[in-house]
């Protein structure tokens, strides 16, 4: 698992890539800890594999955003990615988007 | 043929029990379509038993695999306390952000990635199957 952040227009965009699993979500939290109140997108077109723990990661990153005043969403979601988050209901309460740009607007 | 590997029961050692299920699932012609399923079956049944059934250290996961040229079958065994994973709760999957509880989501996905799931207690022994088909 990797990130790498980058500021795009309102929003923080960071790309997740490889597999978000029981070895490596604290690394992932970690690494959003400083944008909490961003509005920060999760880019996952590059994230293989998503298991329980990687969606217990996201949904406390989602917590502590919205307790300290930012906002997360997702987008670029395929495969296994976005077959665990829309049958686990997180489409339910996270913004899911297709790309980066629908996601941006969706921020502006 | 029957094949089987014990594990140390802890996180540390999913990848590389995923990488002995894996090459056998592979030898014996599991599409890799069905590979991610499966991986993500076995890890999130692996942190259960580590979680569960193990209150202390050092238990042990026997991994034994079993393939009859259609079914692969992936038979976990370890000796913690009585835990059928099964009988759990099913998660509210319809709850807001601030309701939203995680506990249960990984049984829940082994349901949904398996083709079938079976619990059994033999002995003092947690047998959980994990069943998939080359062609769902």
């Amino acid at each position: 698992m990797q990130t790498s952040a980058h500021q795009q227009n309102a929003s923080v965009v960071m790309a997740v890539t490889g597999r978000l699993d029981a070895v490596t979500t604290t690394e992932f939290d970690q690494d959003c800890a400083q944008y909490s109140s961003e509005k920060l997108i999760l880019d996952l077109s590059g994230l293989e594999y998503v298991s329980s723990a990687g969606l217990r990661g996201i949904l406390s990153v989602a917590k502590k955003m919205k307790a300290a005043g930012g906002s997360l969403s997702l987008c670029g979601l395929s495969g296994l990615v976005l077959e665990v988050f829309t049958v686990s209901g997180f489409d339910n309460f996270l913004p899911i988007f297709e790309d980066i740009e629908k996601a941006c607007a969706g921020n502006a | 043929m029957p094949l089987s590997r014990t594990f140390e029961a802890k996180i540390a050692v999913i990848d590389s029990l995923i990488e002995f299920v894996g090459d056998f699932a592979t030898e014996q012609g599991l599409p890799p379509k069905r590979s991610l399923p499966l991986q993500l079956a076995l890890e999130e049944a692996v942190v259960n038993i580590c979680n569960y059934a193990y209150s202390a250290p050092n238990g042990e996961i026997e991994v034994k695999l079993e393939h009859d040229g259609n079914r692969l079958t992936v038979e976990l065994w370890d000796e913690g306390i009585p835990f059928d994973p099964l009988a759990t709760e099913a998660p509210d999957l319809s709850a807001s952000l601030e309701e939203r509880e995680i506990g249960g989501l990984g049984i829940f996905l082994i349901g949904k990635m398996m083709d079938e799931v079976r619990y059994r207690r033999e002995g003092k022994n947690n047998v959980l199957t994990l069943i998939v088909s080359n062609n769902p």
